[in-house]
């Protein structure tokens, strides 16, 4: 039974700064400034590798992606198209957006795919219990992967990340009854994606 | 309250630690089941986002910091870049404008960013470049090679290549391969010759190569297509400094040199010979290799032709086998004869044989005489045929009469013996012996065991036959009026598909006797027939191109009567067809005393039973068939489904008392043509 953990997105390893503060970091970072910019690296690093990481389980190619995250970022400042809300939001979407585009490169079936993964208890009379026994992080990943680009991303925040409603709509630029209805909406595909498997 | 707000606040008191039974106690049970599918999704993904996540080894991180760093300064550069131009370009505004384009250098890198390929291809171009190189570097060498001449450094390699091109040449191709490198050769000392000629300041360029030594005359040696002088001068411009050619090895023709030699100007062609070092001896002739077993001559064995033989070429898909069961002449005596020893022999091989059979076999010919004829009433009337189903082969049949055999009368064909390949071919047409005044010996043929089939469990047994001897040794009883009848009725033995021919000479009721079955014809004292026929086939298998398998048993025959009595035919025959690979597919059932049943079945086609009985009499009604059940059979053939059509030529009557032996076949299935 799950026993429930804090809310990772904000407790992990954020720096107990104000939003004033960010701003005026982001402020210098859009001037390329050196400090600016490496406070936000260090800061957003290791959530974005450990995001990019619970999405594809690779640390190679977690690492390698997250570089990717901060030079984009980078490029994204250059050409006037940074964020323009949240900050690590635009920053989760470069990821997710980043993982997306890996995975439709490598093809969808390269991948540790649904079918691929063996049943163990399919024969389980409750579909609660059957999901129980069965989901392990590659399922879930690769039904996360089928997801809407929405879902995917309301998913990983709210259950992988940890964020609350209100950040996650801060992040989406979305309002929570939106956060609450696409939520809803993802776990229950999530749940078709995954009961259709176990059948 | 809606199902999404109730599943985020499931959701967030999940996230605290409640258990999924205890929240689902707050909300209506309409909603339980709903929320409890979701919240088991949502507890798994949560159970994922707990798995440690590893740290990143410190040189990436490292090296991605110091990546983001250096990328970072590059792109401050070139912002502050352009806001320094950004002034400057506004000072002279009215001028120039220009000094906003970026430098060269910046518009490089900027098409290199812009073409760069991803990081994982990039890792890949040094490896790319230096594969690019070596690709180069190994064309060059390999074009300057075919392109120098002995006296080149990298003339060496040319000559390395032609060795390789010799190695690797088919052994078929060898000698046309040298061949062409050797006139290669010969123009390159030819080029170098006229090089040399041109210049008459250049010295001798030396060099070394391969070649097949073919041979001297009084004044060169020829290595290829070269002429070597047996030496060479140490000084070209010095007649006197001839020193004789070393050489390390035999020289024989064919061999393989190594020849240092040396171009001077002169004679294109000519080279002066330093030394040579043989490489390889000719070719020694390889044996023959060991000839196959086929050509079974034993060692020591004389042939001779024994009188009354002759050379005969053995045919296709012919083997001693059938000659012997053509010949009367055991297989093993054949091959002693022949000298052959055990082993198959093949075909084209010419072995004696007895002169009777050294025709070749002609192919089945069916003959079909609906309108039968009495062609040898001028015979007296014998006492009646003479059923011996054992002693067929001295037995001849003056038949006068034919025997009509409808379409269903066949002509088994089987193999000779069980291991014997098949190479039936019966034609289920009716094929109908006309009985002459004398029975050939292939005709008359009989084996010498008899064999019977037993197959009870419903297979034929190469080799097994059936034959119901017990009831053979009855004759008819009436003796036949229309003509002398007399025959040997049903000595019918399946042969390898030769059998109709000869039965067109010889009585209808013999077939070839090389099978060892004979088909004995039984006389039922009744004048009816109770049954008995034999027909089968040694091969009896149930594959379409196993030949025939035929049987009649006296439990399954099929008698028709009337129509050999209607052409007084006296001779009871008995003449089984089943099918031949070549023919037509067959199934055939056998029905034995003791064999429930044996189907050969490949389309259903034919099932040809034939039975010779002695029973019908002249005046016996219509033909019908007549099966009798098997004593034992619990399964009895299929039953005949074919009728002999009425004869349609009206014999002689024969007498009332007549009995002869009525050949019946019947053919289940399409087989007939």
């Amino acid at each position: 039974m799950f026993k429930g953990r804090p809310s990772r997105g904000r407790n992990d390893e954020a720096l107990p700064v104000t939003e004033a503060d960010e701003e005026q970091l982001l402020a210098k970072a859009m001037q390329f400034d050196d400090a600016a910019l490496g406070e936000l690296y260090d800061r957003y690093e290791a959530r974005i590798y450990g995001y990019i990481y619970r999405r594809t389980g690779d640390q190679i190619l977690a690492e390698d992606l997250t570089a990717q995250v901060f030079l984009k970022m980078l490029e994204s400042i250059r050409d006037q198209k940074a964020w323009h809300s949240s900050f690590s939001g635009w920053l989760y979407r470069i990821a997710h957006n980043l993982v997306v585009d890996t995975y439709r490169r490598k093809g969808r079936h390269s991948a540790v795919d649904l079918e691929d993964v063996p049943q163990t208890a399919a024969e389980s009379q409750n579909p609660e219990e059957t999901v129980e026994q069965t989901l392990d992080a590659e399922r879930l990943r690769s039904a996360i992967r089928r997801l809407t680009d929405e879902q995917a991303e309301v998913v990983s925040l709210r259950f992988l990340e940890g964020y609350s409603i209100a950040e996650v709509a801060g992040m989406m630029n979305r309002t929570e009854g939106a956060i609450k209805a696409l939520q809803y909406r993802a776990v229950a595909t999530l749940r078709t994606l995954l009961y259709d498997q176990m059948l | 309250m809606e199902i999404e707000e109730y599943f985020a606040q499931a959701v967030d008191r999940l996230l605290t630690g409640e258990s999924i039974d205890d929240i689902l106690v707050s909300y209506p049970p309409s909603v339980r089941g709903e929320l409890r599918s979701l919240l088991v999704v949502v507890e798994a993904a949560e159970r994922m986002a707990t798995v440690t996540v590893p740290a990143p080894a410190s040189l990436n991180r490292v090296s991605a910091r110091l990546l983001f760093a250096q990328r970072a300064a590059e792109l401050r550069g070139d912002l502050v870049a352009v806001s320094a131009a950004a002034p400057t370009a506004a000072l002279r505004s009215t001028s120039t404008a220009t000094s906003d384009k970026p430098t060269l250098w910046q518009r490089l890198r900027d098409g290199w960013d812009a073409i760069r390929p991803p990081a994982p291809l990039l890792r890949l171009a040094p490896l790319t470049s230096v594969l690019i190189i070596a690709f180069l570097l190994t064309f060059t060498v390999v074009v300057s090679a075919q392109e120098s001449l002995p006296g080149d450094q990298i003339y060496g390699l040319k000559e390395w290549m032609f060795n390789q091109r010799l190695a690797t040449a088919p052994p078929e191709l060898l000698a046309t391969e040298r061949d062409i490198i050797a006139k290669e050769q010969v123009d390159d000392v030819g080029k170098t010759a006229a090089e040399l000629n041109s210049r008459p300041e250049a010295s001798a360029a030396e060099a070394v190569g391969t070649f097949q030594y073919r041979g001297e005359d009084a004044d060169f040696l020829y290595f290829g297509d070269l002429l070597v002088t047996k030496g060479y001068r140490t000084d070209v411009n010095d007649p006197d400094s001839w020193t004789p050619m070393s050489g390390n090895g035999e020289l024989q023709p064919g061999v393989i040199v190594m020849l240092r030699y040396q171009i001077v100007p002169g004679p294109m062609g000519v080279v002066e010979g330093i030394s040579y070092v043989v490489m390889q001896e000719p070719p020694q002739p390889t044996p023959e290799p060991t000839p196959m077993p086929t050509p079974v001559r034993s060692v020591g064995c004389q042939r001779t032709e024994p009188r009354g033989w002759t050379a005969y070429s053995l045919g296709l898909n012919e083997t001693l086998q059938d000659l012997s069961a053509r010949s009367n002449v055991s297989s093993e005596e054949l091959r002693k004869v022949n000298c052959l020893t055990n082993g198959p022999v093949s075909p084209g091989t010419t072995i004696f044989v007895p002169a009777r059979i050294a025709a070749p076999p002609r192919p089945l010919q069916p003959v079909i005489s609906a309108t039968p004829v009495p062609t040898a009433t001028s015979l007296p009337p014998t006492a009646g045929p003479t059923i011996t189903p054992t002693s067929s082969a001295g037995s001849t049949a003056t038949e006068p009469a034919t025997t009509e055999l409808p379409d269903a009368t066949a002509t088994e064909i089987s193999g000779q013996t069980p291991g014997s390949e098949s190479t039936a071919s019966a034609t289920p047409t009716g094929a109908v012996a006309t009985p002459t005044d004398e029975a050939t010996p292939l005709a008359t043929k009989t084996p010498a065991a008899p064999e019977s089939a037993t197959p009870a469990d419903g297979t034929d047994t190469p080799g097994t036959g059936t034959a119901t001897p017990a009831q053979s040794t009855g004759t008819p009883a009436a003796s036949p009026t229309a003509g002398a009848e007399t025959g040997t009725p049903a000595t019918e033995t399946p042969t390898t598909g030769t059998a109709a021919p000869e039965s067109s000479t010889t009585p209808s009721a013999t077939a070839s006797p090389t099978g060892a079955i004979p088909a004995t014809p039984t006389t039922a004292p009744t004048g009816v027939s109770p049954a008995a026929t034999a027909v089968s086939s040694p091969q009896a298998t149930a594959t379409p191109t196993a030949g025939a398998s035929s049987s009649a048993t006296p439990a399954a025959t099929a008698t028709s009567a009337p129509a050999a009595t209607a052409t007084a035919t006296a001779a009871a025959t008995a003449t089984s067809a089943s099918s031949a690979a070549t023919t037509a597919p067959t199934a055939t059932k056998i029905a034995s005393p003791t064999a429930t049943e044996v189907t050969n079945s490949a389309s259903g086609a034919a099932v040809a039973t034939s039975t010779a009985t002695v029973a019908a009499t002249p005046t016996s009604p219509p033909p019908t068939a007549t099966q009798a059940p098997p004593p034992t059979a619990t399964k009895a053939p299929p039953p005949p489904t074919a009728t002999p059509p009425p004869p349609t030529a009206t014999p002689p009557p024969p007498p009332p008392t007549a009995t002869p032996s009525t050949e019946t076949s019947t053919t289940d299935g399409g087989e007939s043509p």
